[in-house]
C-alpha cells in the first residue's frame, strides 16, 4: 500500500494509524511566523467511528489503507452476522459481525440500501442511509386532533430505535427519521 | 526580490534560483539602505517561503514591511494602529469588515502563556514545556525538541486561535529573539524585544526592535546554521552585506505585515486563497 505524505492529506484519504484504518477529516498547516511546521489532523477511527486530533511534522508520512465503500442491500440477521448483498448487479453477498454494525443497528431495516466499509476486504462499519422509514411499536396512546406543535413523547421503533415524536403519533404508524441526528421527520402515509 | 545569500532562519526553506536565492522577506536589503540612509523606509513587496501551502500559507505573498528610525516598539505599535485604522475605514465603504478596536489591546506574551498552560514560558523548564506538550497532545514534537519550538507549537494552538480581536502581543521568550534586541520585562525576565499583531486567531504583523549589534548577530546565524547541520538542512552562509549594515544601522524598530492575511482576517475569509 502506498504512503502518503501530509501534504497529500485530503478530507476523505484513508490511512493507517495505530493499527485502525481512518478517513481524514480535516489537515490544517501549521507554521508560526519563523517557527517549526507542522500539520493538525482530524481523523475518523473507522473502526470505532471516533474522531481523534493529532499532529504531525510537515513532511512526515502514514501508511495508506485498504478501505472500499460499496452500496448494499441489507437482507438479515442470522443471529451472529447480518448479510449484504452488493448493488452493483454483482449479487455478490457480505457478511458483517456485530462490532461492524453495533453503530447502526437500530436503523438497520430489511432491503434498505446501506454503505458497508470493507478494510482488507472484511467490513468494518456499515452506514445507513440518511433517512429511513420505520413502523413504531411502542408509545403511550396518541392524542386525536392534537397536531399542535410543542409536545413530544417517546417511541419505540421496529428496530428497537427509541425517538422522539409528535404526541399525535400511534402504534402502526410508520415515521420517518433522520439517521444523523436520530430526529423525527415526519409521518409517511401508508 | 532576488538575492546572493538566502535567510538561516532554520524553519524557512530558501527558494534558490539558479541565479540566486528569492527573499523569505525583504529585511535583509532593507537595512542596507537604512544603514546608507539613515532614514525610515517601507516596501510592499512579494516575499517567497518553500513549501509553505495552507488555510494561511502560500509559498508567494505579499508584505508590507517598514522601519522607523528611533522609535520604540510602543512608538510603533500606534504607528500600525493608525495605519490599520485607515486601511480598515478605507475597505469598509465596500462591505462588513471584522471591527477593529481602538486602540488594540496590549499584552504580554507570558500573561496568555500563563493563563492557558498555568507555566511562565520565560522559567518553565524543558521538561515542563515538554509534558504541557504531551498533554495537548502535540505529537509531532520528540524527546529534546527544541524550547523555541516547543513555545511555538503550544502558542499556535493553544493561545492564537484565541486572538480573534486585534491583539498586539509583546515581550517574546528570549530563545525567539531572531533579530530582536532583548531587553528586560518588568517581572525580570530576559525577554526578546519583539510584538505580534493578531487578528480573527492568526499572526497578521511581526515587529523588533531592530538588532544593532552585528557581533551578536553573526553568533545567532551561526547558531542557526549549527541547528541546520544537526537536522540535514543546508547551512546558509552569513549576508557579509547585512552584518556589516547592522555596524552602521542607527536604533530602528522594524515591522512586517502579511497582507494577504490581513485582508483574509477583514474580510472574515476561511482560506488565503480567496483574497
Amino acid at each position: 500500500m502506498a504512503s502518503y505524505s501530509t501534504n497529500e492529506f485530503k478530507s476523505g484519504l484513508k490511512v493507517m494509524l495505530e493499527g485502525d484504518p481512518c478517513s481524514i477529516v480535516e489537515n490544517e498547516f501549521v507554521k508560526p511566523g519563523k517557527g517549526q511546521a507542522f500539520n493538525r489532523v482530524k481523523l475518523k477511527n473507522l473502526k470505532t467511528g471516533r474522531v481523534w486530533e493529532r499532529t504531525f511534522k510537515s513532511g512526515e508520512s502514514l501508511e495508506g489503507a485498504d478501505v472500499m465503500d460499496y452500496d448494499m442491500e441489507y437482507l438479515y440477521n442470522d443471529g451472529e452476522y447480518w448479510h449484504f448483498m452488493k448493488t452493483d448487479g454483482s449479487y455478490e453477498q457480505l457478511a458483517a459481525d456485530h462490532a461492524a454494525v453495533e453503530e447502526c443497528i437500530s436503523w438497520l431495516k430489511e432491503t434498505d440500501k446501506v454503505t458497508v466499509t470493507l478494510w482488507n476486504e472484511v467490513p468494518i462499519s456499515v452506514t445507513p442511509p440518511n433517512f429511513v422509514e420505520l413502523e413504531v411499536v411502542e408509545t403511550d396512546p396518541g392524542l386525536k386532533g392534537d397536531t399542535a406543535q410543542g409536545g413530544s413523547k417517546p417511541a419505540t421503533l421496529s428496530t428497537g430505535a427509541v425517538v422522539k415524536v409528535p404526541l399525535f403519533i400511534n402504534v402502526g404508524e410508520v415515521v420517518r427519521v433522520d439517521t444523523r441526528t436520530a430526529e423525527y421527520q415526519n409521518r409517511v402515509k401508508q | 526580490m532576488l538575492r546572493e545569500y538566502g535567510s538561516s532562519e532554520i524553519h524557512l526553506d530558501n527558494l534558490i534560483l539558479e541565479q540566486g536565492y528569492l527573499q523569505t522577506s525583504p529585511e535583509y536589503a532593507m537595512k542596507g539602505l537604512i544603514a546608507d540612509s539613515g532614514r525610515s523606509i517601507y516596501q510592499i513587496c512579494p516575499a517567497f517561503r518553500g513549501g509553505e501551502e495552507g488555510r494561511r500559507h502560500r509559498v508567494e505573498f505579499q508584505m508590507l514591511e517598514w522601519y522607523r528610525v528611533d522609535y520604540s516598539l510602543r512608538e510603533l505599535m500606534i504607528d500600525l494602529e493608525s495605519l490599520l485604522a485607515r486601511a480598515h475605514s478605507a475597505l469598509a465603504s465596500d462591505e462588513v469588515l471584522l471591527p477593529l478596536p481602538q486602540p488594540l489591546t496590549r499584552v504580554a506574551y507570558a500573561t496568555l502563556f500563563e493563563a492557558r498552560f498555568g507555566a511562565c514560558p520565560h522559567t518553565a523548564s524543558d521538561d515542563e514545556l515538554m509534558e504541557l506538550c504531551r498533554s495537548l497532545p502535540l505529537a509531532h514534537l520528540e524527546e529534546g525538541a527544541r524550547r523555541a519550538d516547543m513555545l511555538d507549537a503550544l502558542f499556535s494552538t493553544g493561545v492564537e486561535p484565541d486572538l480573534v480581536r486585534g491583539t498586539l502581543v509583546s515581550d517574546f521568550p528570549a530563545c525567539q529573539a531572531t533579530l530582536a534586541e532583548y531587553r528586560i520585562d518588568d517581572a525580570g525576565h530576559q525577554v526578546a524585544d519583539r510584538f505580534e499583531f493578531f487578528l480573527g486567531g492568526m499572526e497578521i504583523a511581526n515587529a523588533y526592535q531592530e538588532l544593532i549589534d552585528a557581533e551578536e548577530l553573526s553568533r545567532r546565524f551561526s547558531e542557526n546554521n549549527a541547528v541546520r547541520r544537526t537536522v540535514g538542512k543546508p547551512e546558509i552562509v552569513d549576508d557579509p552585506g547585512l552584518l556589516e549594515a547592522t555596524t552602521r544601522m542607527p536604533r530602528c524598530a522594524g515591522i512586517a505585515l502579511g497582507i494577504d492575511r490581513l485582508l483574509m482576517a477583514l474580510f472574515k475569509e476561511a482560506s488565503i486563497s480567496e483574497v
